[in-house]
């Protein structure tokens, strides 16, 4: 294809052209800078090859397509046929249930050499009931002998071809995914014919073997919005999945990146190392309104609240899909799921691949990523390390400055992160597992703080480990996870200080959970979940005030999920947490009715609240900050030693939403949802106030003997006085126009007024845009070519940001204009798909607009980034 | 049937290593100029010579203080600054640091301060003024010896008596012969360049200690001409169209008793002595000797010599006395903040006894401490913009109530009179811009009251002794958990006119009602 050597970086043979015609030459670019015809050229070239070869679906929607298929037809006892469906759902999409369906499909249909085939497959998967699939082989191994007996004197039959199995694992991010050939057929696995019937076998083999599997296993499931598994229309919240599909084809390694095409996501850059992200609105520097987890287990610092991204010790490699929770969670997670959570999911131990993915861009980005994963016989491990290394957008210091003093860090650094993650299972029997993992990484980090830490550098050492049992009934974690760091401005004029400290903290986590399904009237089915929870809380840090307590934070929680019949489920939830920074206990409730007209449609209606507590630095903040004139400085306090008795109120938000989610086609699928939320109480960086005397008679004031400045008055947090109510919506949807062509879009509204109480005069805060569109395309072909092209709108911005003036921390309007984000990615898979290479483009249209690309009024100007990548797999 | 071939991945993989950029430099941007733009830095080195330093509970008393100001804005008496353009402190702990033993650091509570007989000592540390604007900066400062300076608080703001003072001057070696200082202009130049301003090396000497405290006073009595002026215990209240009644050569006394003048009292009542004394107010009345405020001579022209050429502005017969008296319009917003822009100020006549003793002082030096001083104040407002190079002198009045003229016309200064062109010059050349006289009714508001010295300490009323902070619950004796001086409570308030018709025909300029 011509034009795909304008893609990116000299693809000129990536892309077989399957029928040059005149129109494909002519997208050929005659200069290489028209980045407008660059991207024109891919879309035509992607086009191009999508109509000529036919190629490939949403993975998922293709394999449920054919599973589904493939079960109507055993079930009317056209074996062969189904079974042919079965094995391509597996080949697109490799699942243990769909292997014991075709080995139980072929023991019905008499297949007794092809059953026991498919049965040990299915046992080499090291499913829960090996045991009794063992017995079963067994079984039909006797009735195969006791056949062949019974036919010796007769001529042999010519043995059946062996079936290729698809391997026993699933696919992973890791891995090269499983690809059909152009006619649909598996490239490198032919589907075993049927051997010849036995007469007398069939009936005798279908008692053994039991009922089928019928269960839809590619149906999407999500675990966070319940605290257990349950497919979306079920869900008492609105649930947003990233799929390993989303993130193999979109290139990006950011995880903030992989959320932005995630409808209602608040995803701002601020330098190349630090990202905030929130959900429908409230997005902050040092976002604190999102609750981030990865397998369940909390990665925010406790320190700041915030989530330090590039500092896991997990990458995109390792994820197996990311859930969002769109809307408060606090009624099963606490304080902190304000305004959603977000549940990184990692790809099971012993699941996939080994392998590893290395990639280069300009900048000297820098990206690596290697994993090996294995199971033997219950046990199982996954083990992955990596590097990265994104440079900053823009700097503000450059090196001829003399009026500055800088930190030690490189001014072109934005993020560094060295990383490595084991985690390991153990079964202990059916439906019973133990996990254990652990984690290390050390990152270094330029971000932007608050109040005056703008430009902030950040060294850190985040280490965890954690034990978690699993059973059907009882779920019990603990999890201790520890962040060391060293943290400066990384400038600061002659004469002031750089404000280095060493923030650390140490939080142990343990749950227990207990887990119930019963009915009670008969025909109402309840699903209980019952849990306690224990959080300690230890941080220090030189910011802080030193007789900081270790806190320890209690909960308990219960939910109840009454299903009326097939169409009608009410969910109450409730959560008590007990915050030791303020004394008392906080209720977070939570109430859904989901009404299903059918089974692939769902109605939702919700109402919850939530809080988030203040953070180690609101509550405990103790630190003189010098002020522009070098002898003065004021004390941040929000416990002052003259009003001890200060407390911050916790952040609350109050929600009612409706949604309707339609996954009826298999064609299309789509969401519509629509949300009242009144925010209150939001913690801000109260204004200095001066010193008084009465203060200096108490103590308070005057020259300081450790920094040797006079304080001038008092700052710290306080609550903000107005109120936020917020309405808005989203809509979204996918379409699967074609196999190997997905497309989807969502647009998010959020129309957000301020109430003023009496006496209040806060600036209105308009950080939010009104206005948010993301879409995208996603391209699989059998020609090894994968592509994806999104792009991403937000409407204008207005912060009202604070920032030191002198003598006082002032309130001001800073106006951002709108942007639109475009990034594509282009693939080529070879080596029988175990090794890929592609090139990312990040912000293509960067320089067509009028001004350069800010998401943030004080961030870094977010330029044109390329990356290329090599993933291969053992 | 096309399919994905090693031949054409390795061969993609490896024009993809070959496309691939390298080690482009990261742009510079800055998104917050204001904040970590390019600025200017002064410093240098503060060389104390002076006695050595008290300690207490391990630590050295007080702490070097370097003031960096804008010359547009000097402090008075040279100007019309407000506060220092920036600030630098040297705890003493630092400065004295290379004594070491030579200085008794026990931690008992105890005061040690040095006999007087005992010989003085010589420090010097590093100082530095950052960030700055680019402009021309005067260096000054001094050594809080008794550890009462506190910049957030004007009763604490300046030096008192004892404190070392100095800067960065020109002709230090005749400043400690007694000359006045001439201090070092140090310019950063318009625009910072993009990397940043920086002049190093500057010298600080702090050797002159202060011989006085500042001139804390109260307002003791107020005399008032028969029309025109009202008081209330925290307010003297003077029309905006104030007329004096006889303001004529030929009848000073007349001249004198038509206009408003204040007796202010050095100290506090007495009533308020000993909660004036305590911490926090701290001030330094109660012990001995009696607080006092003392009279000294002006050198007006600064020619290093007292003589008839120092005078007020408005009379050759007048010499200008210290403590210079000026009331200052404040803030319609903060009870103690002066308004900055335009800065209005009511200059005082610092009064001798009477305007006829003041007269006859002739150029005898003059060096007298009194328990009071008698100021006038003239009904005649300065309004300048701090930064701009034109301001007004709105006098409310062309004439007396008798017809006279209140300053001669330029036919009479022919004559030799000293008249309104003599007023203009001598105004311009005081402030540094060109003054114009304009007639019309002043500008009402609340004025602060100040005394001020040639050393630049000086008092102000209203302060913080005597106004509650708005977080400081306010009663009559007490603010919070302190006490409260009534004493320092008063305001002169320029009211509204007795003849509205006189002012609608005479407004107040706009000069001294808007920014430009």
């Amino acid at each position: 294809m011509s034009s795909s050597d304008s893609c990116s970086h000299g693809l000129r043979d990536a892309v077989p052209a399957p029928a040059p015609t005149n129109d494909a030459r002519a997208a050929r670019p005659r200069s290489g800078a028209a980045l407008g015809r660059r991207l024109f050229a891919c879309a035509v070239a992607l086009g191009a090859m999508t109509a000529a070869r036919g190629a490939l679906a949403d993975a998922r929607t293709e394999a449920r397509v054919h599973f589904r298929a493939g079960m109507d037809l055993i079930a009317q006892k056209q074996f062969d046929e189904g079974i042919r469906q079965l094995h391509k759902a597996n080949e697109i999409l490799p699942h243990p249930n769909v292997v014991f369906n075709i080995a139980r499909a072929h023991a019905e249909a008499g297949h007794l050499e092809q059953a026991i085939a498919a049965y040990r497959e299915y046992i080499a998967s090291d499913p829960p009931d090996r045991e009794l699939a063992t017995r079963v082989v067994e079984q039909l191994e006797q009735r195969l002998a006791a056949q062949r007996a019974a036919t010796a004197p007769e001529p042999k039959q010519p043995p059946a071809p062996e079936p290729q199995p698809p391997g026993p694992q699933q696919a992973a991010p890791g891995d090269a995914p499983a690809q059909p050939t152009a006619e649909g057929a598996p490239a490198n696995a032919a589907v075993p014919a049927p051997a010849p019937a036995s007469s007398a076998a069939p009936v005798d083999a279908a008692g053994i073997v039991g009922a089928a599997r019928t269960e839809d296993v590619y149906q999407e499931t999500v675990i966070t919005a319940s605290r257990g598994a349950q497919s979306p229309l079920d869900s008492p919240n609105s649930t947003t999945l990233v799929t390993r599909q989303d993130i193999r084809l979109s290139g990006m390694t950011r995880i903030p990146e992989l959320l932005r095409r995630v409808a209602g996501m608040d995803v701002m850059q601020i330098t190349g190392g630090d990202e905030n992200v929130s959900m429908r609105g409230f997005n902050s520097r040092l976002a604190n309104k999102l609750l981030v987890l990865v397998n369940g287990r909390t990665v925010k610092n406790d320190v700041l609240g915030s989530t330090f991204w590039e500092a896991l010790s997990i990458d995109v490699d390792q994820i197996e899909r990311i859930e969002v929770v769109r809307g408060p969670g606090s009624a099963l997670y606490g304080a902190d799921a304000f305004a959603g959570i977000v549940n990184i999911i990692t790809i099971e131990p012993g699941v996939g691949k080994s392998g590893f993915r290395a990639g280069y861009g300009d900048h000297q980005q820098g990206y690596g990523s290697v994993w090996t994963s294995a199971r033997e016989g219950d046990f199982a491990y996954r083990l992955s390390a990596g590097y990265t290394r994104y440079p900053r957008w823009t700097r503000e210091v450059a090196d001829d400055r003399i009026d500055l003093e800088t930190s030690g860090q490189s001014q072109d650094l934005g993020a560094q992160n060295v990383r490595i993650d084991l985690r390991a299972t153990q079964r202990l029997g059916p439906q019973r597992e133990l996990a254990v993992g652990a984690g290390y990484s050390r990152s270094e980090l330029d971000v932007y703080g608050i109040g005056p830490f703008n430009d902030y550098n950040l060294e850190a050492a985040n280490t965890d480990a954690s034990v978690a049992y699993r059973s059907e009934n009882v779920n019990a974690r603990t999890y201790y996870s520890h962040i060391d760091g060293y943290s400066q401005l990384n400038a600061a004029y002659l004469g002031h200080p750089l404000y280095a400290g060493r923030p650390r903290q140490h939080i142990v986590n343990a749950e227990l959970e207990f887990v119930k399904t019963l009915r009670a009237p008969a025909p109402v089915v309840h699903d209980f979940h019952i849990g306690l929870g224990y959080r300690l809380k230890a941080t220090d840090w030189s910011y802080l005030d030193d007789d900081m307590p270790i806190e320890h934070h209690g909960s308990v929680f219960l939910q109840d999920s009454m299903k009326l019949g097939e169409r009608v489920t009410l969910v109450a939830s409730g959560r008590l947490d007990y915050v030791p920074y303020l004394e008392r206990l906080i209720p977070s409730p939570r109430g859904s009715v989901i009404v299903k007209p059918t089974p692939r449609q769902a109605i939702r209606v919700s109402g919850s609240t939530a809080f988030r507590s203040p953070t180690s630095l609101e509550a405990y903040v103790d630190l003189p900050i010098q002020l522009a004139l070098p002898g003065l400085e004021f004390l941040s306090t929000t416990r002052p030693p003259v009003r001890s008795d200060v407390i911050i109120d916790p952040e609350q938000i109050i929600t009612a939403e409706a949604s309707y989610l339609n996954q009826q086609s298999d064609n299309f699928e789509f969401e519509v949802t629509a949300y009242y939320n009144r925010v209150s109480n939001l913690i801000v960086l109260a204004e200095p106030q001066r010193t008084t005397l009465s203060q200096r008679a108490q103590g308070f004031g005057g020259l300081n003997p450790e920094t040797g400045r006079y304080t001038s008055g008092l700052g710290g947090f306080e609550n903000q006085c107005d109120i936020y109510p917020v309405l808005g919506g989203e809509l979204g949807g996918r379409v699967y126009p074609a196999e190997g062509l997905d497309v989807f879009a969502n647009y998010a509204l959020n129309l957000s007024e301020q109430e003023l109480p009496a006496g209040c005069n806060a600036l209105k805060d308009g950080r939010t845009s009104q206005h948010k569109v993301n879409a995208g395309v996603q391209v699989r072909t059998p020609v090894g070519v994968d592509g994806e092209v999104t792009l991403h709108y937000q409407s204008k911005q207005e912060w009202a940001e604070q920032v030191p003036a002198g003598t006082v921390i002032d309130t001001h309007i800073y106006k951002l204009p709108a942007y639109t984000l475009l990034n594509a990615r282009l693939g080529y898979r070879f080596l029988n798909n175990r090794a890929e290479i592609s090139a990312t483009v990040f912000n293509a249209l960067d320089g067509l607009g009028d001004q350069p690309l800010q998401m943030h009024p004080f961030g870094n100007r977010i330029g044109r980034r390329f990356m290329g990548f090599l993933r291969y797999s053992l | 049937m096309l399919r994905p071939t090693p031949r054409t991945g390795l061969s993609l993989l490896g024009a993809l290593l070959a496309a691939l950029p390298g080690c482009e430099a990261v742009d510079v941007f800055i998104p917050l100029p204001d904040h970590s733009g390019p600025a200017g830095v002064l410093d240098g080195t503060v060389t104390y010579a002076g006695p050595r330093p008290c300690t207490k509970d391990g630590h050295v008393v007080g702490a070097a203080v370097v003031l960096g100001f804008d010359t547009r804005l000097l402090p008075p008496p040279e100007g019309l600054g407000t506060s220092a353009a920036s600030l630098d402190v040297i705890p003493g702990d630092e400065l004295f640091g290379g004594l070491g033993a030579a200085l008794d650091l026990t931690s008992d509570g105890v005061l040690r301060c040095p006999e007087p007989g005992d010989p003085p000592v010589t420090v010097s540390a590093t100082w530095r003024l950052s960030p700055l604007p680019a402009g021309t900066y005067q260096i000054r400062g001094f050594y809080d010896h008794d550890g009462d300076f506190d910049p957030t608080f004007s009763i604490a703001n300046l030096p008192s008596r004892g404190d070392v003072a100095g800067g960065a001057i020109e002709n230090a070696t005749e400043v400690l012969g007694g000359a006045a200082p001439r201090y070092r202009e140090l310019t950063l130049a318009a625009p910072i360049p993009a990397t940043g301003a920086r002049v190093s090396g500057i010298a600080v000497t702090l050797g002159l200690p202060l011989p006085l405290e500042r001139p804390v006073f109260h307002v003791a009595e107020v005399l008032a001409p028969a029309s025109g002026v009202g008081q209330s215990s925290s307010e003297v209240v003077m029309a905006s169209d104030f007329q004096l009644e006889t303001f004529t050569l030929a009848d000073p006394v007349g001249a004198e008793a038509s206009l408003l003048r204040l007796r202010l009292a050095a100290g506090v009542p007495d009533r308020e002595v000993a909660s004036a004394a305590m911490p926090p107010i701290s001030l330094p009345v109660g012990g001995e000797p009696a607080p006092t405020l003392t009279y000294a001579r002006q050198d007006v022209n600064r020619d290093g010599a007292i003589d008839a050429d120092d005078h007020v502005p408005d009379s050759a017969q007048i010499p200008a006395l210290f403590p210079i008296s000026v009331f200052a319009k404040l803030d319609d917003h903060d009870p103690l903040v002066r308004q900055a822009a335009p800065a209005v100020l009511l200059q005082g006549l610092t009064i001798y006894d009477d305007l006829v003793t003041t007269a006859m002082l002739g150029a005898a030096p003059l060096d007298e401490p009194r328990e009071s001083v008698l100021v006038g104040v003239r009904p005649a407002a300065l309004c300048l913009h701090p930064t701009e190079p034109k301001g007004v002198l709105v006098i409310s009045h062309e004439t007396d109530a008798a017809g006279n003229a209140i300053l001669p016309g330029p036919e009479d200064e022919d004559a030799g009179a000293w008249g309104v062109r003599d007023v203009e010059e001598a105004l311009t050349r005081q402030f540094g811009r060109t003054i114009e006289v304009v007639y019309g009714c002043l500008p009402e508001g609340r004025y602060a009251l100040n005394l001020i010295y040639g050393t630049g300490q000086a008092w102000t009323v209203p302060n913080e002794a005597g106004v509650c902070a708005p977080s400081e619950s306010a009663s009559t004796d007490t603010c919070g958990a302190r006490p409260r001086l009534a004493s320092q409570d008063m305001v002169l308030r320029i009211g509204p006119p007795d003849d509205p018709t006189y002012c609608a025909q005479h407004p107040t300029p706009e000069a001294c009602t808007s920014s430009p």
